[in-house]
């Protein structure tokens, strides 16, 4: 017989957990009993630190707060336009407005250094997402399921601060 | 179905436990006092009833400059509910369910029954999933639309001491360090065959120990997630195939022959 290892499993979203248990045996590993564990912390960026309230706020709207019916922004989509937050992160810009649509989904926009940038989470993995570039009146539109790449390329073009040239004196 | 004549094959694997699963949009009007009728359509094959935290969403994304991105985010009202446990009366299979989510685990027990393969394990699951499919369309007029799966396989390798691992793993090689304990990971994006990637593959080594402290492994874990090319079940099950490929694909890549040897891999 193989002998029984301390293993933590049962689902790999897990973080290894810790048991208060005397003889420090398993850690999930222990199927019928119910004991008290303690989650590792993850650190977010400052973008989701500085919008979770208003997260909250919008995923506990109330039915009709638009007063057409408007739906609270629905869990589903809060988590995904919060990992959406999370991937796109630059440090050197500010966290997005998050603007709440009236059929619970949620609109994330920017508009600064002349650009509009705005993009709807309809839900997981269903992203559409607009830019207008102001100087040049420039209008671009995607569609993204996974792979934000190019939409992390808008957000970094977005960073760019001008580069005002500076008038020379005399 | 049938193992695919490609993968390598072993006659004593050090597999531990082999997880399938699914998360799903939440279903509408589904709430807890229907866990009993769930459990009733498992009974038979899962007739222990354990109770246990939620477990978060998760969603694969890609790209982006935060390539940390991707620990759990939670927003909004904690979610109210409990993920319920089904275990089989020898306990090497459970199956998981949460409003948002659907999980079966092989394990292996300190007991003779024998690791059904992953053909066997994923038409079960596929067979149950499906049945909690029709319960929801009886009940709530509701599908389930699969958002994001996962299959996962957990070896332990039993080791002397962990210096030892550079034996058995092609990715560690410690030196001559007395090393008391391991913690490696590492990830890579799975494309198709467009270039557009659509899952991540985990890799995690850890170093644990028999309940006496007596003896040591390394436990190595393959986790293959990401989003489905649609929401449907058989997408779903097309995916966990995918990456139950890669992972015993990537298994024999990152373990040394040495240790093939050690677990009788078949030419």
């Amino acid at each position: 017989m193989k002998p029984q290892f301390q293993t933590i499993a049962v689902y790999q979203d897990e973080v290894a957990t810790f048991d208060y248990s005397e003889d420090v045996t398993s850690t999930v590993w222990t199927p019928l009993s119910s004991k008290p564990y303690v989650r590792g912390e993850v650190p977010k960026s400052r973008w989701n630190r500085e919008l979770e309230e208003m997260f909250n706020e919008l995923t506990s709207l109330p039915r009709g707060w638009d007063g057409y019916g408007g739906k609270p922004l629905s869990f589903d989509c809060a988590q995904f336009a919060a990992a959406v937050v999370e991937r796109l992160f630059i440090s050197s810009l500010d966290a997005p407005q998050l603007v709440p649509v009236s059929d619970g989904s949620v609109r994330l926009e920017w508009h600064q250094n002349q650009y509009d940038i705005e993009i709807d989470i309809e839900g997981p993995y269903e992203v559409q997402a607009y830019r207008r570039n102001l100087r040049s009146g420039y209008e671009e539109e995607i569609e993204i399921e996974t792979d934000f790449t190019a939409l992390a390329e808008w957000i970094n073009d977005l960073s760019e601060v001008d580069q005002v040239p500076q008038a020379v004196g005399n | 179905m049938n193992r695919p004549a490609h993968l390598p094959d072993f006659l004593d694997p050090p597999l531990d436990e082999v997880v399938l699963g699914v998360q799903f949009s939440p279903i509408q009007d589904y709430s807890s006092v229907f866990a009993g009728n769930v459990h009733s359509l498992f009974q038979s094959e899962y007739p222990m009833v354990a109770e246990q935290p939620l477990l978060e969403r998760r969603f694969e994304t890609f790209g982006g400059g935060n390539v940390q991105a991707g620990p759990r985010i939670q927003v909004g009202q904690p979610p109210i509910g409990s993920r319920l446990w089904f275990l089989s009366q020898d306990e090497n299979h459970l199956l998981q369910f949460q409003a948002d989510m659907f999980l079966s685990n092989w394990r292996r027990r300190p007991n003779t029954q024998q690791y059904p393969r992953f053909e066997g394990l994923s038409e079960a699951f596929e067979r149950n999933l499906r049945q909690l499919e029709d319960f929801f369309r009886d009940s709530f007029e509701a599908k389930i639309e699969v958002n994001q799966a996962e299959v996962s396989y957990i070896n332990v390798i039993p080791v002397d001491g962990f210096a030892d691992a550079e034996a058995r793993l092609e990715v560690w090689n410690g030196g001559k360090i007395d090393v008391e304990s391991v913690n490696l990971s590492f990830s890579e994006i799975i494309r198709d065959k467009d270039g557009k990637p659509f899952a991540r593959l985990l890799h995690q080594v850890t170093s644990v120990y028999t309940m006496d402290g007596k003896e040591r492994a390394l436990r190595l874990s393959l986790s293959f997630k990401g989003k489905p090319q649609n929401d449907t079940i058989g997408e779903a099950m097309d995916f966990l195939g995918r990456g139950r490929e890669a992972i015993v694909l990537r298994f024999k890549e990152v373990t040394t022959s040495k240790a093939h040897k050690a677990w009788g891999i078949i030419e």
